[in-house]
């Protein structure tokens, strides 16, 4: 390369040009995207499908069907309960080399904390150069507390579990990712008789991961473990997402917010059918989803929304700080966020 | 006789001759794009079946491979990580995360010190060899926005080029 920074446009041009690519072609690129397409095509189906019902259902409501009108920033009041919606999500990957499990970076118990986050479980990161797969079911064994010797405890259901958060297995994992397992104890029936396990350890061929000391299983007859799975990030519409509540709220108050979504980019974003949301404090959500009542299809490039809408503080909610969480899913299936580098406005629950 | 949402998905000839002869160049370009092979497969993967299921449309444009970048770009200046709504408790027996691949060359690892929509725009105009209102098309802004980040990133890619080699000179002294 040469010295003279005068040059830099023609060393950036020969730089980007001659630059080798770590990425090698794919083997069989058309098998691989055949069965994301497939995926996408039957969710456009449902979605489109909801869509029609939805319409027909207003219009025989006499609610009347979306009209077109400029877009401009405006305060739509009111929504009503929806179906959840089909949250797009990044594609399954393609599985690679085993992951090595001789030199963990981390493992630890993950505790959800917003509505749509990930589920409890724990989240082992290997130390691995490259993307890698994890896969199968890890043996779990724990000390029963009743003998003092470490027992296998049998899964008692070989079948993924059930859950409401998208999961791809197996786990295909990029240097730093975590790969997550879910530990769910089974309840014992009439004449089994409960046992209790602490130390619990997860074997993963010859490798033992100790879960965290305070993770016990309590009065269960067996326990199920999931196999290796990544949950897949939601994709994010181009729009930032603001929201406004009182900043003190009591338990079982009903209260106002807006939120405010401004559209980043040039294009129109359309609005039809209008979002869905769930409104949440911390990792509980506020009642099922919602849909927005707009009267705008779209919203224009660089311009804004405001809805004005209705929620209500559970009343189980413990008193202190919490985060007030707002996530729509557009009629994309792209979902936004309000608040996202902050994870929610902050509220307190007085006594 | 399954009906056709229900069933797998069949390539068209023509996308699937374009995705064994144009993916190699798509991954590529993500790559210089994003700076990471693994972010890169994942942009061409979405990109490639979002245009899998809108092929016939795609395909009577003049560029579909143009179309393809466009996607790739949009969803590279979109992305949002993972969000960190997760909170480890119990002992974490260490820290650290892998260095990503490095590049050999120091004009391209320098274009990671860049933001994102800075980075595109060099990889739009440099690699691509497009004009000002081509990438303007592209990312949705005006023909001056491309050129004022344009100049400002040639600007700081110029300082820490000039660092760099200032770097340098002071380490050769040393030794």
């Amino acid at each position: 390369m040469r010295s003279d920074p005068q040059t830099i446009e023609a060393d950036l041009r020969e730089a980007l040009r001659t630059s080798p690519s770590p990425v090698a072609a794919w083997p069989d690129p058309v098998t691989r995207l055949a069965a994301g397409v497939t995926r996408r095509r039957r969710r456009r189906l449902l979605a489109a499908t909801a869509s029609v019902v939805l319409v027909a259902g207003a219009a025989v409501a006499g609610i009347g069907l979306i009209t077109h009108r400029p877009a401009s920033t405006t305060a739509v009041v009111g929504s009503e309960p929806a179906a959840a919606p089909q949250i797009l999500r990044r594609s399954p990957r393609a599985d690679r080399q085993p992951c090595r499990l001789d030199n963990v970076d981390s493992a630890g118990w993950i505790v959800q904390s917003a509505p749509w986050g990930l589920s409890t479980g724990l989240a082992l990161r290997p130390n691995n150069s490259e993307r890698c797969t994890l896969s199968g079911r890890p043996q779990l064994s724990g000390v029963n507390t009743a003998t003092g010797v470490l027992d296998p405890i049998a899964a008692a259901d070989a079948g993924p579990l059930d859950s409401s958060v998208a999961r791809q297995f197996p786990a295909t994992i990029d240097p730093g990712e975590a790969a997550r397992v879910e530990v769910r104890g089974t309840k014992c029936v009439a004449g089994q008789k409960p046992r209790s396990y602490r130390d619990l350890v997860l074997a993963v061929g010859a490798k033992k991961i100790s879960l965290p000391s305070f993770r016990r299983l309590d009065d269960i007859c067996g326990a199920d473990v999931s196999q290796w799975f990544v949950e897949p990030p939601m994709l994010y519409a181009a729009l930032n997402a603001t929201l406004q509540a009182p900043t003190v709220l009591r338990r079982g108050e009903e209260f106002t917010y807006t939120v405010h979504i401004d559209n980043v980019y040039a294009r129109d974003y359309s609005l039809s059918p209008c979002p869905t949301y769930r409104l949440g404090i911390a990792a509980t959500e506020i009642g099922s989803w919602q849909r927005v009542n707009c009267t705008q299809s779209s919203i224009d490039g660089h311009d804004s929304i405001t809805f004005t809408l209705q929620g209500q503080v559970p009343p189980d909610t413990k008193p202190g700080q919490h985060k007030l969480t707002w996530m729509a899913v557009m009629s994309t299936g792209e979902a936004t966020i309000a608040d996202m580098g902050t994870g929610g406005t902050t509220v307190t629950i007085p006594r | 006789m399954c009906p056709w949402f229900v069933k797998r998905w069949a390539a068209p000839d023509q996308f699937a001759e374009f995705v064994r002869d144009r993916h190699a160049a798509l991954l590529q370009y993500a790559y210089l794009l994003s700076g990471d092979p693994h972010l890169a497969e994942d942009l061409v993967q979405d990109a490639l079946e979002r245009a899998g299921i809108a092929w016939r449309r795609i395909e009577r444009r003049d560029d579909p491979e143009g179309y393809l970048r466009r996607i790739i770009t949009n969803r590279y200046l979109n992305r949002v990580h993972a969000l960190r709504r997760e909170r480890l408790v119990g002992e974490v027996p260490g820290t650290g995360i892998a260095d990503a691949e490095q590049s050999d060359d120091a004009l391209i690892r320098l274009l990671s010190c860049l933001p994102r929509q800075q980075r595109a725009v060099m990889v739009m105009r440099y690699y691509l060899d497009q004009s000002e209102a081509q990438i303007a098309e592209t990312l949705g802004c005006s023909a001056g926005t491309v050129k004022s980040t344009a100049a400002r990133a040639l600007t700081r890619l110029r300082r820490e080029l000039a660092s760099d080699f200032h770097q340098q000179s002071v380490e050769k002294g040393a030794r």
